[in-house]
């Protein structure tokens, strides 16, 4: 069994997005990284917006795929895919929430980059996998809220798999 | 009370396993009705994975049941109708069902298989749960969970994802892991708790 590696972390408070820059490297082909928020607004289709950063820390909005499954504890469930979007879209109608997710390939400039991932609030569990459809190197990775409000607090941490 | 096997990992031996750290291993050593996970070291870490291996029940009998989580609050078990769980079951050939289910005011969270199927045959459960914010009482306590059984074995697989989460706020001190029949026993099992620890 190899090592799973704390490379590095951001939080904040406050802000509608949050990047952690500089943390794909060489030094490791597969990461663990973690969402944490509490954000504001009224419960709504409302979603986490999960984009990589370039090599040179530049936001990536373009050529990603996703589909993910949203399971309300009580009611239907609802799928969601897109092939050409422009970030990987994890819906929750949850204010409060945590999500974990694997990474596969970001520094691999000659590797489509992967995620495999799942995530849980107060009243949703939803999973699903989404890809980066471009071999091209990856520096870091951003979570933005497209809803009406704000994360009044969120922190993402990145490990790498040794 | 649990009287399984335990092995901790303390802080002093864990080097080996990065930041990825070991806090206790239990498995079978007698049917028990429950397994128990006592010190989580939630002040420590904000995210915990447990493993499942090898889950199955002492009776020999085919009935459908799976494992479920239930949680601790200040080292009194959460017992009561306050749980909320969905998972989606799908499996390797038509013999199995494919389905959602979900609930609210549940006895406990549950994303896992069945580790029998009633009318083909034997199996066991097997998966990971990854656990967020047991020890934070200003969030949910939730979990998300992958699992594969070998349900049945040798006729098909049972896959299933999931989650749950214990909507109250409050701070979870420990894991319980046991049958959706509270008084059925597990014949065979090794589990393993682990915290991720950022610094």
């Amino acid at each position: 069994m190899g090592k799973l590696e704390f490379i590095k972390s951001a939080t904040d408070t406050n802000v509608t997005s949050l990047e952690v820059t500089d943390c794909f490297t060489a030094d490791y082909e597969v990461y663990y990284a973690t969402l944490d928020f509490v954000r504001s607004g009224t419960n709504a289709t409302q979603a986490n917006l999960l984009t990589f950063l370039d090599s040179t820390n530049t936001n990536i909005t373009a050529n990603y795929g996703y589909a993910s499954l949203q399971q309300n504890w009580a009611s239907t469930y609802s799928e969601r895919r897109d092939n050409a979007h422009s970030d990987i879209t994890w819906v929750t109608y949850d204010n409060i929430g945590s999500w974990g997710g694997w990474i596969i390939n970001p520094y691999n400039s000659a590797a489509y980059t992967y995620v495999n991932s799942g995530g849980t609030g107060d009243t949703y569990h939803w999973a699903g996998s989404g890809t980066h459809q471009s071999a091209e190197t990856l520096k870091g990775i951003k979570f933005t809220f497209n809803g009406t409000g704000q994360y009044d607090s969120i922190t993402i941490k990145v490990w790498g798999v040794k | 009370m649990p009287i399984g096997q335990a092995k901790f990992g303390l802080l002093g031996g864990i080097a080996d396993l990065g930041r990825l750290e070991l806090i206790q291993t239990q498995e079978h050593s007698g049917d028990v009705t429950e397994v128990d996970f006592t010190d989580i070291k939630e002040d420590i870490y904000h995210t915990h994975l447990m493993t499942l291996q090898n889950m199955d029940r002492g009776d020999g009998l085919l009935t459908d049941y799976r494992p479920t989580i239930q949680l601790f609050e200040s080292g009194v078990i959460e017992d009561g109708a306050v749980y909320s769980w969905a998972l989606r079951s799908f499996t390797t050939t038509s013999l199995g069902t494919s389905s959602d289910a979900g609930a609210t005011s549940a006895e406990y969270i549950t994303g896992f298989t069945d580790a029998d199927d009633t009318s083909v045959g034997d199996g066991v459960s097997n998966g990971i749960v990854w656990f967020y914010d047991l020890g934070n009482s200003s969030k949910p306590s939730s979990c998300s969970t992958i699992q594969a059984s070998g349900a049945v074995t040798g006729v098909y697989t049972q896959v299933r994802y999931g989650g749950g989460a214990l909507p109250q706020l409050s701070v979870v001190d420990g894991i319980r892991v046991r049958w959706e029949l509270a008084t059925l026993e597990f014949g065979s099992y090794e589990i393993s708790l682990y915290g991720l620890k950022a610094e």
